[in-house]
């Protein structure tokens, strides 16, 4: 346990396995799964960081905390996030969020530079969470975790090439933990245990992101901002290859989460190509 | 680091107030060419990594009569950092560590001068780095002061000082790699300062 990469992933992986065959096919089971997730990360980061810095000096600081918001609004309940008015109270968020992570560059003045990132980082925070939130519409938790596990997975790569070791090492977390329930889930679908919703779970892995993005592209001058604008791509490139297996039998519901994820992870490939001739 | 610099600056000034003349709080300015700020990190336990700061800026304000009045400040753009390593000094600059973007600068204020020997003396200061500010005692020695003896440099006082400390830079929030690398970072100053008259 003494190594960054165990802590880091190995030990986000397995929490969110457990819990995801624990909380299968129970009607809480997306807001567990939410949890899961955020709880996951937060204790990823005491692992990785130590106890966060109060008041958080810098943006990266401030990480926890917006993950411990969105798990307290996520707790809200899974309804909250499956109303079709989630993504303006997401995009909400998401402003408010970033306003407060740019805070010391904002206070130095207008820099119409900063606000195309940060304009950039919100939509696409926001394409991650409805692409994501859509999936779990379709197929349930096992929707939603997928596109998280494989933009988290990229987001790893295009922040490790980008010289943020720490963030890519984050970024991995939430990939291990969303693929950790990923793995459970699609477990449990196989012998028909399938877990509806996930919009709530969709929230908390897109803040989770979205917050990384928003370090990355603000205050890491060498990573690629063109690569981190692909990896919005990822749930709605899932979402077209997924439409290739119609039909509702058994061999198609065993099939479809592997094409979901295999459409959800071009992007996220995609990215980490493009950061690897931009940066690497 | 730059404040270390000024403290033991400062500290070597109160020895010069007994070794020589001087004006009352004299400004010395820092020769770049010949000040260097440096620091040792543990890696892995098998070396220290060695880096310096390329960009700073500071000066001390002296006076022999009055060493309590005297002052020590510095500025370093943490973007300057350099250990020889490209890759490693983008690294260094990123939010694992400097976040050079977001805090570009670390600054040292010294607060109060101990004279502990005839060329010793310990210099307190406010160092800020990452937004956070601790207090930070820098070892200094006194190494000499006297005309430049360059005709270029013909009226041109120069002070000198090592200084030596050893901080933790978890203290300061910077958490990146703990434990491979390690967190006492020890620093090095070895400052000449310039008083034109």
């Amino acid at each position: 346990m003494d190594d960054p990469v165990v802590r880091g992933v190995a030990a986000p992986f397995v929490a969110g396995l457990a819990i995801a065959l624990l909380g299968r096919g129970r009607s809480h089971a997306p807001v567990w799964l939410a949890a899961a997730l955020g709880l996951g990360l937060l204790t990823g980061w005491l692992w990785l960081e130590g106890l966060p810095h109060f008041p958080p000096p810098a943006a990266k600081a401030k990480l926890p905390y917006l993950i411990a918001a969105a798990l307290g609004l996520a707790l809200v309940g899974e309804s909250l996030w499956a109303r079709p008015a989630a993504p303006a109270v997401a995009g909400a968020g998401a402003v408010a969020a970033l306003v407060w992570l740019a805070w010391r560059p904002l206070q130095a003045g207008p820099d119409g530079a900063l606000l195309l990132r940060l304009a950039l980082v919100a939509a696409g925070t926001l394409l991650v969470f409805e692409g994501t939130r859509r999936a779990a519409a379709r197929d349930g938790a096992l929707g939603a975790a997928i596109p998280l596990a494989t933009t988290g997975a990229g987001l790893g790569g295009v922040a490790l090439l980008g010289a943020s070791a720490t963030l890519g090492l984050f970024a991995g977390s939430v990939a291990a933990a969303a693929g950790g329930i990923a793995t459970g889930l699609y477990a449990a679908q196989l012998v028909g245990r399938t877990t509806a919703g996930g919009a709530s779970l969709a929230w908390v892995g897109a803040a989770a992101l979205g917050g990384l993005v928003a370090v990355l592209a603000l205050f890491t001058p060498k990573v690629s901002v063109a690569a981190l604008a692909v990896l919005a791509l990822g749930p709605w490139a899932g979402e077209t290859l997924r439409g290739w297996a119609p039909g509702t039998g058994a061999a198609v519901r065993a099939l479809r989460p592997v094409l979901l994820t295999l459409g959800c992870a071009l992007p996220p490939l995609a990215a980490v190509g493009l950061a690897q001739l931009l940066e690497g | 680091m730059k404040k270390a610099m000024l403290r033991a600056v400062l500290s070597g000034a109160l020895m010069l107030a007994v070794v020589a003349p001087a004006s009352a709080a004299d400004r010395f300015d820092f020769d770049k060419v010949h000040t260097n700020i440096v620091f040792l990190v543990d890696h892995l336990g098998f070396s220290r990594m060695v880096g310096q700061f390329q960009d700073f800026d500071g000066h001390f304000l002296f006076d022999p009569d009055q060493v309590a009045d005297s002052a020590v400040s510095v500025t370093i753009e943490t973007t300057s950092v350099d250990t020889d390593h490209e890759k490693r000094d983008d690294h260094l600059r990123s939010p694992d560590f400097f976040n050079a973007a977001e805090f570009p600068q670390m600054t040292f204020r010294s607060t109060g001068i101990d004279v502990t020997g005839e060329k010793t003396g310990l210099i307190t200061g406010d160092l800020t780095l990452l937004g956070v500010t601790r207090p930070v005692v820098l070892d200094v020695t006194f190494n000499g002061m006297g005309p430049h003896p360059s005709p270029q440099m013909a009226g041109v006082t120069v002070a000198g000082f090592s200084g030596r400390t050893t901080l933790r830079r978890s203290e300061f929030g910077m958490t990146g790699f703990l434990p491979g690398l390690g967190d006492k970072v020890e620093i090095w100053l070895e400052v000449e300062g310039h008083h034109k008259k």
